[in-house]
């Protein structure tokens, strides 16, 4: 396993709320984790468990009550940690994250990042474009446009890039796929394949729904009531499908069925978890057996 | 950063105040107020005012809020009222009959300007002992206070150098005088009842906000204006409106804060740089906020219509609230104690 670049120990953040003297509210317990660079890492839980507080550490938009963060070697906590510099290492993306464009044109929306890091001209250039045709907006098309006049999907891409053109390393996407329909969302991830592939960047992704994380994520946190239930890898943690439901997920609904037929007897390792997999072990099954298909 | 706007102090309660409806308390409010200031007429009068103390005093207690927390809410403004109001009391209009007479205060020049030299070279000593690198002193500087009373008597140092500059030239023998201050009774009455009566209506209003939700309360007020509808004017509308935008704003508050972390997250920094950088941050706020309200309010339009609302229809309620036997017996009571003590005397 590669070097860990995001380090955390016992992190817990308490929310003080001043309506009617100082009440406090637990939203992170006692987390330890470390994600290690390279990798592709998924938080999952409920509403309510915690993930986008968490995860709004890693740049310092909060601050941890108790515990340690250590991101990219800058510790978080620290009260003169250059923020500044940890939000150029850190992209993150928020929930529908289309309402935050306001520029006039696609091409100054993206250099809107770029330009607080106070690079040169050419350099934004160079950046924004290169992002722009990595989201699948080609920037002869899109640049000169004004964002307003794309589709929901394409504005999303388009904040996308510019988080991109800030050239993290690591890029953290609150719920990416939240309101886009299948077509987008299965659009949507060969992007982020494609980045993965392409870019070292750590990607984190913060989501609700177990299977849009299966096919990316090598390793998945859960979360629940402000704690860390379960970590592992998707197979195994996919195969824990009661634990699952007790933290209020459901297991994507192969495993399910697979978890079904063990129950009733038919024997198939725990190894097998996408789809081609299992099509290809029962059909091998059923030769066994000799039936005829 | 925007948490901390409360939207108004509504604290959840069974209490009897808690109860009535909001008209009641508005009326109760209001008639308060026409009260006092026909008591105001009479000087020297005290039985309305121990009355509306007494009203307070019950109000408090059937209300469930424990007045030590009333009187955290209501003290720093009281603070001010007070201060403002003092200074009438040693300038009133001159026809009144004079209570007490400070003299005038007659001071030579030479003893100004030798108390100018020995507050000026104490002061000076202080800053100097500020200074010195001694921990005590260190946390003895962090103290707030200290940095405002510290600025004040700077002021005041300065005034004082301005009067020595100015006076310098008279014989040191000579008198200043520090003019005769008159306290008329008239000036105590006023300055007794200003303070009262700002007391009670501020209680009062405290009470009412607190008994009350935003909700309730402007459904009240909607339903004492309907007097005003046969005049034409768009009460309902008006209703809705308030409502309407009472019920968003939590909403807004929501995006706004969702924006500034979006941009914050984009390298946007509000606090520091240039003024044209910060303006530039500002505008990345500015203009998304707005295009979310719009749309929200276009939205909610179509919802409305798709509802059949009609722009001149009467709207009903839902829960159609009348007025219970407490509530007439609040108002009941109300008048009665008032107008007696108004009679009495």
């Amino acid at each position: 396993m590669k070097e860990p670049i995001i380090i955390i120990k016992n992190l817990s953040h308490i929310y003080q709320t001043n309506q009617s003297g100082p009440l406090q509210k637990a939203a992170l317990l006692d987390i330890n984790l470390e994600i290690a660079q390279g990798s592709c890492v998924g938080i999952i839980g409920i509403t309510g468990s915690g993930k986008s507080t968490l995860v709004q550490h890693f740049n310092g938009l909060l601050r941890p009550t108790s515990g340690t963060i250590i991101v990219n070697g800058i510790d978080v906590k620290a009260k003169d940690a250059d923020l500044a510099l940890l939000r150029q290492h850190v992209g993150m993306l928020f929930q529908f994250p289309e309402s935050q464009l306001f520029e006039r044109t696609v091409y100054a929306d993206v250099a809107f990042g770029p330009q607080r890091m106070k690079l040169a001209r050419h350099e934004i250039r160079t950046r924004v474009l290169n992002a722009l045709d990595m989201v699948g907006l080609p920037h002869r098309e899109f640049a000169q446009r004004p964002p307003f006049e794309l589709s929901g999907g394409q504005m999303r891409r388009v904040a996308l890039a510019g988080v991109l053109a800030m050239s993290p390393a690591i890029l953290v996407l609150d719920e990416p796929t939240v309101g886009l329909d299948a077509e987008g969302r299965t659009e949507f991830y060969s992007y982020l394949q494609r980045i993965k592939q392409e870019k070292d960047v750590t990607i984190v992704l913060v989501s609700h729904d177990m299977a849009e994380v299966a096919t990316l994520a090598d390793w998945l946190f859960v979360l629940h009531d402000g704690h860390m239930v379960m970590q592992g890898t998707p197979r195994s943690i996919y195969s824990q499908g009661d634990a699952l439901r007790k933290w209020g997920l459901a297991a994507p609904p192969l495993s399910e069925l697979l978890t079904l037929l063990r129950k009733k007897g038919l024997a198939i390792s725990r190894d097998v978890f996408t789809l081609d997999e299992a099509f290809s072990l029962l059909q091998q099954s059923r030769v066994l057996r000799g039936s005829r298909p | 950063m925007f948490r901390n706007i409360s939207l108004g102090i509504y604290y959840p309660g069974n209490s009897l105040l808690h109860r009535l409806q909001a008209r009641t308390k508005l009326v109760v409010l209001l008639w308060l107020i026409i009260f006092f200031t026909i008591a105001n007429h009479r000087q020297w009068h005290f039985a309305p005012y121990i009355v509306a103390l007494i009203l307070l005093m019950t109000a408090t207690a059937l209300s469930g809020i424990s007045p030590l927390h009333l009187w955290q809410r209501m003290r720093l403004l009281l603070l001010f009222a007070f201060l403002g109001i003092i200074p009438t009391a040693f300038f009133p209009d001159p026809s009144g009959k004079p209570l007490h007479t400070f003299g005038p205060l007659l001071i030579t020049y030479a003893q100004i300007h030798w108390i100018i030299f020995v507050y000026s070279s104490l002061l000076a000593i202080f800053i100097l002992m500020l200074m010195l690198p001694i921990s005590p002193m260190r946390s003895f500087r962090q103290n707030r206070w200290l940095r405002r009373i510290t600025i004040l008597l700077f002021l005041l140092a300065l005034i004082a150098q301005g009067f020595f500059l100015l006076t310098r030239n008279a014989p040191p023998a000579s008198t200043f005088p520090i003019g005769p201050i008159v306290m008329t009774y008239n000036g105590v009455w006023i300055v007794m009842s200003f303070f009262f009566v700002f007391l009670t209506i501020y209680a009062f209003s405290l009470l009412l906000t607190i008994t009350t939700t935003p909700i309730a309360l402007i459904e009240g007020m909607t339903l004492l204006l309907t007097p005003l509808r046969w005049l034409r004017l768009p009460v309902d509308d008006f209703a809705l409106m308030t409502l309407i935008a009472l019920r968003f704003i939590p909403t807004l508050i929501d995006e706004a804060e969702q924006l500034v972390k979006a941009q914050t997250a984009r390298g946007a920094d509000f606090s520091h740089g240039t003024i044209r950088e910060r303006l530039q941050s500002l505008a990345s706020l500015f203009l998304p906020f707005i295009q979310g309200t719009l749309r929200r309010a276009a939205e909610l339009a179509t919802a409305l219509d798709a509802r059949g609302y009609e722009v001149d229809g009467h709207q009903t309620h839902l829960h159609e609230k009348s007025l219970g036997a407490s509530d007439y017996l609040v108002l009941a009571t109300v008048a009665l104690v008032t107008i007696g003590s108004l009679l009495v005397f």
